[in-house]
């Protein structure tokens, strides 16, 4: 997520409430495949499920590798954030 | 000032981690191109040994033995490198009490490849393919996959360990 976020960096995230999640806004969600992950929002579809990508383009994961995801993996938005 | 007072208390009660994962746990793993590697420096060998036969190296001759020789140790080099890939990043706890002697065999395969750059030997060559069969051999077996030894259809027509899928 590199520039916007660093290692070592430390977030608030929130999970509520849902329906201010915009495309845009960095989350906090979790994968089956990759874990907790914290991610910029894509593209927020009107039946709640929602796509994820990287500032990082050149070495993110992409989206379609990430694949869609529902609101009952979202942990959080990022309200907060700090860097060293 | 709040990141290191954040930093702090992390340290006293960690706070939950997420990933900005970048890098793709692909898991695909074939020490195929290591075997084809290991196969091209025989092949190069070979190609290098038939020039030595001519009393005279016309400028092509030369050219093209430069040419040999730069291949043979960038495929030398590409075997290492294919080998230190899966030692690296796939064998672990598991695979290494399976075969607990691995980390000898990669030595060896190292050693033998540097060889391949050094000298034009066949009996190197043979020796880096047969340690990097014995190496793909071992591979398969930690997934549970057959092998079999076969010809290669082409040249060199060397020996080399396929899984039998």
């Amino acid at each position: 997520m590199l520039p916007s976020l660093n290692d070592g960096d430390f977030v608030c995230a929130m999970k509520w409430p849902f329906r201010w999640l915009r495309s845009g806004q960095i989350v906090v969600v979790k994968s089956s495949t990759y874990g907790v992950i914290i991610k910029r929002l894509d593209d927020v579809n009107p039946n709640g499920t929602f796509t994820l990508t990287g500032d990082n383009k050149v070495h993110s994961v992409s989206r379609e590798a990430m694949g869609e995801f529902t609101r009952a993996q979202l942990l959080g938005k990022v309200i907060y954030h700090t860097s060293e | 000032m709040f990141h290191q007072l954040l930093s702090k208390i992390d340290k006293a009660t960690p706070f939950n981690t997420a990933s900005a994962h970048c890098d793709i746990p692909c898991k695909i793993y074939d020490p195929f191109s290591a075997q084809l590697a290991a196969l091209s420096v025989i092949r190069f060998v070979d190609l290098l040994n038939e020039l030595s036969e001519k009393e005279t190296l016309t400028f092509a001759d030369q050219a093209q033995m430069s040419r040999l020789v730069a291949e043979k140790e960038t495929h030398a080099e590409k075997v290492k490198q294919e080998i230190r890939v899966i030692w690296g990043d796939y064998f672990k706890a598991p695979q290494f009490e399976k075969f607990p002697d691995t980390n000898e065999l990669v030595h060896k395969i190292m050693l033998a490849g540097s060889g391949c750059k050094q000298h034009v030997s066949r009996e190197k060559a043979e020796e880096l393919l047969s340690l990097v069969n014995e190496f793909a051999e071992r591979f398969w077996k930690t997934k549970e996959v057959v092998t079999k030894k076969a010809i290669c259809p082409y040249p060199p027509s060397e020996e080399v360990v396929y899984p039998d899928l």
